[in-house]
């Protein structure tokens, strides 16, 4: 188990995390926050790439600074754009990466063969990473950091740059390889783990907004999300922030927006089932909300 | 794993480029410095002068004594050498070292009188030398000289062993292969350990390698002879301490130069661990290794492990440094502080460096 308390990150002066709590077991976790919202910053917690000022990241109990290598070889990381090293051969990255993790060299010859055909990459083989797509990069990426089988798996936006064929096919993969393991999947794009993650962690601003799962979630805003028909004239005068969805349809010389979010007030709104699109939207709208209501008092 | 580091340096395009323009530039540079120069003073009767000099090479005899005196010493033969001199000299040097040898042995006796301990080591250390010195032999040395003074491939090497230092530890914080790197089981000190280890042996091959390609081509210029005599019956190491061969010395010269190259390599990467920004790091460096030079320019009394790059140097001092009981030739003396500093080092990089 995997435990963050009261964990600060500083950058210099700037305080990037304030107070997070986690408790990772095993099942696929995914980490939903936009730009900026610090799930690199809290990856970099949990790998020990970044230090904590206040509070401390626990293995199993045991602080991961003390641990050291045992902590370490339990970790498979796949970081966010991995560049890899262009002049290598697929193979050859995977020995140096398996050379690395600690994994005999018997062990590690087959290990690499076989993940290499998983992840559809046999056949580049003899091609240099320098020459692999943005997409064969990450496939590769996502096998250096299976090749220990850890029980920690952190892939940070992992299907960036993927075209929708590799993202479902990333999915199947993760699916497939994550029995027995904490999955940790930091995305800012939700519908990649909407189906496949345990449990959601909203971040925003460096601060846990909500976590649960995604049952959880979605009935915790139950009947709060409608969607609508308006003309372009109702359209100009709505709040954006509010509408999870937009979408533009031309009928018969109109232009007609279809609109989807926390718009009960709108003219002939119904209501739908919410997403998990919905939830993230919910919770920061009600933490702009309170960030206001705090300035109005001051 | 140390096989892999190794690719990563040979198949960096920058290194391969600066490679071969060094092995060009670093031929080139002798062939201006010396095979032109010596071409200019070799005269016209080339095959008269090795046929000459073919008769009275190897052990001296009285009728090659009376042969070298008969050649005109205004000829010049070999870039200018008289024959006959160097023969005398040679002949001479026996005598020569028994003087060295009686002056020093008398020393001891006063010194032991007076109880100055250190100073009746020292002359017995002399003394034990020169014992029993001489030249039964004549080869022409011209070149041992010039190739153990010539420099610049130290130079190369550094720089070479300073680039893969940079491709080893510095492009993984280019690409960001150091969260991967860093976040596995053998990621911190020990890859820290290896690439070291990569960047070390690298430098000594490369030292190894252009003196090797120096030596070959000083060959080709000077057709070195006699490389089995001793260093001493080279005229410019008449006084050395040490007894070994020459060809023992060009030897030792390359390992000394390879103690350098590592001590400057775990500088360099010291100065890495400890300085977050890359060109700050190489700043320092540079600046650290200019003060190591001029402080030996300054003074040929300070010995700094710069001066293991000037083996000829070491060879040729007499000096004797005492550390405490310990009285150390000048060679025994740079290596030792090279050494401890070298321990140092090691100590700094292995501890928790900046991440």
């Amino acid at each position: 188990m995997l435990s963050v308390r009261h964990a600060d990150v500083f950058y210099g002066r700037n305080q990037a995390l304030f107070d997070i709590n986690i408790d990772l077991s095993d099942g696929i976790y995914g980490l939903i926050g936009e730009n900026g919202a610090g799930k690199t910053t809290l990856i970099g917690l949990i790998t020990g790439l970044l230090k904590a000022k206040k509070g401390e990241v626990l293995w199993n109990g045991t602080e991961i600074d003390k641990l050291g290598r045992n902590y370490y070889g339990n970790i498979g990381y796949l970081p966010q754009f991995p560049a890899l090293y262009g002049d290598f051969y697929p193979l050859e990255f995977l020995y140096y990466i398996s050379a690395l993790k600690g994994i005999k060299k018997k062990k590690y010859i087959k290990i690499a063969n076989e993940l290499l055909e998983f992840v559809g990459l046999y056949n580049e083989k003899n091609k240099k990473i320098s020459d692999f797509s943005g997409g064969m990069r990450q496939r590769l990426g996502i096998a250096q950091a299976f090749i220990n089988s850890p029980k920690l798996l952190i892939l940070d936006e992992p299907t960036a740059g993927l075209d929708p064929k590799e993202r479902i096919r990333f999915r199947n993969i993760i699916t497939e390889l994550s029995k027995e393991k904490i999955v940790l999947l930091a995305t800012h794009i939700i519908s990649d783990i909407e189906n496949i993650a345990g449990e959601i962690i909203f971040l925003s601003k460096g601060r846990i907004l909500k976590q649960g799962t995604c049952k959880e979630l979605i009935n915790g805003i139950e009947g709060s999300v409608f969607e609508a028909c308006v003309n372009e004239k109702t359209y100009e005068t709505l709040d954006k922030s509010v509408m999870s969805n937009v979408s533009l349809k031309n009928k018969e010389q109109n232009t007609i927006y279809e609109i989807r979010g926390f718009i009960e007030n709108v003219e002939g709104a119904r209501a739908v089932k919410a997403g998990l699109e919905d939830v993230f939207l919910y919770y920061m709208k009600e933490t702009e909300a309170g960030e206001i209501s705090d300035k109005v008092r001051i | 794993m140390i096989k892999y580091e190794f690719k990563k340096i040979f198949k960096n395009k920058f290194f391969l480029v600066f490679l071969m323009i060094f092995i060009a530039a670093d031929m080139l540079l002798i062939y201006k410095n010396e095979y032109q120069k010596i071409n200019e003073k070799r005269n016209e009767n080339r095959e008269n002068d090795e046929e000459a000099y073919n008769y009275v090479k190897g052990i001296m005899t009285n009728e090659k004594f009376d042969y070298a005196k008969s050649i005109n010493p205004d000829e010049l033969i070999y870039g200018g050498s008289d024959l006959y001199k160097d023969m005398v000299r040679a002949l001479n040097y026996k005598e020569e070292a028994q003087k060295i040898y009686s002056r020093a042995m008398i020393n001891a006796e006063n010194y032991e009188s007076i109880g100055k301990s250190n100073a009746v080591y020292i002359n017995k250390k002399i003394a034990k030398a020169f014992l029993g010195r001489e030249i039964n032999e004549y080869y022409m040395q011209e070149g041992v000289d010039n190739y153990l003074t010539y420099d610049y491939s130290t130079l190369i090497t550094i720089i070479m062993a300073l680039i893969a230092a940079v491709v080893l530890f510095f492009t993984d914080n280019d690409t960001g292969m150091y969260r991967i790197v860093k976040t596995s089981k053998y990621g911190q000190r020990c890859i820290r350990f290896v690439r070291m280890m990569t960047v070390a042996v690298t430098g000594t091959v490369l030292m190894c390698f252009f003196r090797l390609l120096e030596y070959i081509e000083y060959y080709i210029i000077y057709e070195f002879d006699g490389l089995h005599m001793p260093v001493y019956s080279v005229e410019e190491y008449a006084q050395t301490l040490y007894n070994f061969s020459i060809g023992e010395f060009f030897v030792i010269d390359i390992v000394l130069k390879c103690i350098g190259i590592i001590f400057f390599i775990l500088t360099a990467i010291a100065l890495a661990n400890l300085i977050k920004s890359q060109n700050a790091a190489l700043f320092a460096f540079v600046v650290i290794y200019a003060g190591f030079v001029t402080v030996s320019l300054k003074s040929e009394k300070i010995y700094t492990p710069i001066r293991l790059f000037d083996g000829y140097s070491l060879i040729k001092s007499t000096e004797f440094i005492s550390i405490g009981r310990f009285n150390l030739t000048c060679m025994e003396y740079t290596i030792f502080i090279t050494v401890v500093l070298m321990a140092a080092m090691l100590l700094l990089i292995m501890a928790k460096g900046k991440r």
